[in-house]
């Protein structure tokens, strides 16, 4: 084992980069711990009794930097000290860029950019009326991704937008595209002739990068809020989108993506669906679907995007279960040869609102109730849904989608539980999403494993990826690195959930699978 | 030169402009926050793009933009009239700068502390906080070197803010300055946070803080370094920062989640600390 430290003196760094830098050290291969600390003596005192303290960092002031590495090599490291000096170099460069013009408002925005079209609000929610009113009124279509608006303000915006004719995306819009430009959370898809209108980020997200692994590409995707098909709301925005989908030349079909509209809005929105006067496929997660009738509609996201491809083909179109029912009855096989699960627990750990949403609905029937953060009941089930990206687990620190952290650290923890039989995680990639956010989590499921095989059980972890071969953090790195650490990777969140089901309910493969368990 | 006007700064950083000799030279530079070194001045002042409160007894001014320049640090500062330059190269005009006095109130609402630890802790791993919480509200003890060390120095200090022993606290603060991770260390914020707890909750809180502020700041001339011995030198005097002065003014949900924000996990440990001192003192 080699100890190596550094210390920069007078070295001023903010303390999400001292964080990162240390988080960022103890993931590369054969380091074991690394510590950022300034060097005072209370400090090097904790140092000491992690067993850091070298005879360098002891030299260190109160105002210096002490960079502390353990490794399993001179060389490893050596290596993560020269790592640590490139990253803070980045994140001085990255933030060095982020201020290069920082305009405080929306006037100084426009002087900068005059021609702009769009504005991208994240402010506060209280005080998003204000800002997104004030765009509205100048003629700019707003992407409004701040959340915590009142509904009553939404309600005030939306109307003045329609009155416009301009788009408000939003609140808490975290995905849209508009002419090839991704806005938020956005995954790399290519050009092309699906448009989605959508009241959910990331299910827009799983449906255009299903879209984009068919080989399709997107025209536009239109963020609608996820309360825009409220009662209180109305739908307004949603009927705009679709106007303008309706009258853009280069949509030939058109996706609506959302939770079960209001019955006051669901008339109207159907109404609104069948005058679009191109192929629609409708994905509205819990909504028992029509029969017949000028829209498609479908149960899950995969299902619409490959809907949707296929209407665009002219090809023929049946949902499934399982994309590759002989290769999952293989899989099953496998995961049922090491261990039998049968009854235990699906604990779901998601990232993505709608994705848990949409897990929890297909659970539901084939285990029986599930209890979430979702929405009541289940409780007592044992099967659990929890939506990591909602308010209550996001207050004062980033979405789990920036940050994989605290969801590793739930996952690490359900190692522990005798009662979980499988993890069900979801990961969406993409711009502005964390850069391998499979890290973390490939070694926390490693973690979660042993300390299960210590208490003599074992843990399945099923997963599904939302990204595309275009996206920064590489979907196939961050599938690999998943199945390094032994996950069960689906090819979506849909088959992810049902394959969930057949670990702890065997019996379903026939109804599932098409075949004996 | 490049001039930028400044739309606020705080009370003490105007009277501090006054006090000072004039020149200084820049300590360090982040993306959105300058820190100077002032001659004739013991602690550290800023310029921050932040608000005119964020940072509390310094030259918290709020500029209309900002463009960070490479290689400040170092760099000479001069006070002129109403205005701060900085090597020639950029020139900070106070003249239409709004005051605002960033004092905290005494005595202030109390929050409810086994909610804000549960909502905190729900979101936040690392630093003082989750040790407080086992002090607080019997959460689990982390196993970690830091949680071991802390957590005697913090139930001392909790121990002895109730027992209102002056001596006793500045004992016990000597052992949390300067310790763990940050770039002001999780303990010098919690001490931060704890004397705002303490002075918010009434003349004796007021009084305790009055006769610990000697034994503070001269254990934190040696413990800790210059960007923590500014903010706690700001505490002992009721500035508080920003976001700990809207949660303590007006603690709601909105207030918390904007106080955890700060920093990695600094603003928990503000947190923390104004917990630790509000429920010692708590009737």
């Amino acid at each position: 084992m080699a100890l190596r430290s550094v210390v920069w003196p007078s070295f001023y760094q903010d303390s999400i980069a001292l964080m990162r830098v240390a988080e960022a050290l103890k993931e590369l291969p054969r380091v074991r711990e690394a510590a950022a600390l300034m060097g005072t003596p209370a400090n090097h005192e904790l140092l000491a009794s992690a067993g850091l303290a070298t005879p360098e960092s002891k030299r260190a002031g109160v105002g210096d930097l002490i960079l502390a590495v353990e490794a399993e090599s001179e060389g490893a490291a050596e290596a993560a000290l020269e790592a640590a000096k490139d990253l803070f170099a980045a994140r001085r460069h990255e933030l060095e860029q982020a201020v290069r013009v920082l305009p405080r408002t929306l006037d100084s925005a426009l002087a900068h950019l005059p021609n702009a079209n769009l504005v991208a609000i994240s402010v506060p929610g209280p005080y998003a009326k204000f800002e997104a009113a004030r765009a509205l009124r100048r003629g700019l279509h707003v992407f409004l991704f701040s959340d915590n608006v009142p509904l009553a303000d939404e309600v005030e915006l939306k109307r003045l937008a329609v009155s416009r004719r301009l788009l408000c995306m939003g609140p808490d819009c975290g995905t849209a595209y508009l002419g090839g430009v991704g806005l938020g959370f956005a995954n790399v898809v290519p050009r092309g002739r699906v448009g989605c209108v959508a009241a959910s980020g990331t299910g827009l997200q799983a449906v255009v990068s299903h879209v984009a692994a068919l080989e399709e590409g997107i025209s536009h995707g239109i963020g609608v809020g996820g309360r825009d098909l409220s009662a209180e709301v109305g739908g307004v925005m949603t009927g705009l989108a679709l106007e303008a989908l309706a009258a853009d030349s280069e949509t030939l079909v058109v996706v609506l993506i959302s939770k079960p509209p209001a019955p006051s809005v669901l008339g109207p929105l159907e109404a609104a669906l069948a005058e679009v006067g191109k192929p629609v496929v409708a994905c509205c997660l819990g909504e028992p679907p029509r029969l017949g009738g000028p829209v498609r509609w479908v149960t899950t996201l995969e299902d619409a995007a490959e809907a949707a491809v296929a209407t665009r083909r002219g090809m023929p179109w049946t949902p499934r279960a399982f994309s590759d029912p002989r290769a999952i009855g293989a899989r099953l096989a496998r995961v049922r040869a090491e261990t039998d699960r049968r009854g235990a627990g699906v604990f779901g750990l998601f990232t993505g609102g709608t994705l848990a949403h949409e897990a929890r609905l297909l659970l539901e029937p084939l285990v029986g109730p599930v209890a979430s953060n979702l929405g009541p009941g289940g409780e007592g089930s044992g099967h659990w849904i929890l939506d990591l990206g909602a308010d209550e687990f996001t207050v004062g620190r980033p979405h789990p989608m920036l940050d994989p952290e605290a969801r590793a650290a739930r996952v690490r923890e359900a190692g522990r539980s005798a009662a979980i039989g499988v993890v069900l995680v979801d990961l969406v990639l993409g711009r502005a999403a964390h850069p391998n956010p499979a890290g973390p989590i490939a070694a926390a499921i490693r973690d979660a494993r042993v300390r299960a095989a210590a208490d003599g059980r074992s843990l399945v972890v099923v997963a599904s990826v939302v990204g595309t071969a275009g996206d920064p953090q590489g979907l196939s790195r961050q599938i690999a690195a998943l199945e390094a650490a032994d996950a069960d990777v689906l090819p979506s969140n849909a088959q992810a959930a049902r394959f969930a089901a057949l670990v702890v309910r065997p019996d379903l493969a026939p109804s599932l699978l098409g075949e004996s368990p | 030169m490049e001039t930028i006007r400044a739309s606020g700064l705080t009370a003490e950083a105007a009277r501090r402009l006054r006090l000072c000799g004039g020149t200084g030279r820049v300590h360090s530079a982040f993306a959105r926050t300058v820190n100077l070194e002032l001659d004739g001045l013991e602690d550290l002042g800023w310029l921050s793009l932040h608000g005119p409160g964020l940072i509390p007894s310094a030259f918290g001014i709020a500029c209309d933009s900002w463009k960070l320049t490479d290689g400040l640090e170092g760099a000479s500062v001069r006070i002129e009239a109403n205005a701060i330059a900085l090597d020639g190269r950029l020139l900070v005009r106070l003249e239409t700068a709004g005051l605002r006095d960033t004092t905290l109130q005494t005595p202030a609402p109390l929050p409810a502390i086994a909610g804000c630890l549960a909502r905190a802790l729900s979101s936040i791993t690392g630093g003082l906080l989750p040790v407080i919480a086992h002090l607080l509200a019997d959460a689990a003890l982390p196993r970690d070197p830091l949680a071991r060390k802390a957590y005697p120095a913090l139930a001392a200090l909790y121990d002895a803010t109730r027992a209102r022993e002056a001596a006793d606290c500045v004992g016990a603060a000597r052992w949390l300055l300067g310790l763990g991770p940050g770039l002001t260390p999780a303990g010098d914020d919690c001490l931060v946070g704890w004397l705002a707890g303490v002075w918010v909750a009434g003349p004796d809180g007021r009084s305790l803080v009055e006769a610990t502020a000697g034994g503070l700041s001269e254990a934190a001339r040696t413990l800790t370094g210059p960007l923590s011995r500014a903010f706690l030198a700001a505490a002992v005097s009721g500035q508080a920062a920003e976001p700990l002065y809207g949660f303590v003014s007006a603690p709601n949900w909105t207030s918390l989640a904007r106080l955890l924000s700060l920093g990695a996990t600094s603003g928990a440990d503000l947190l923390g600390g104004y917990l630790l001192g509000r429920a010692a003192l708590a009737p």
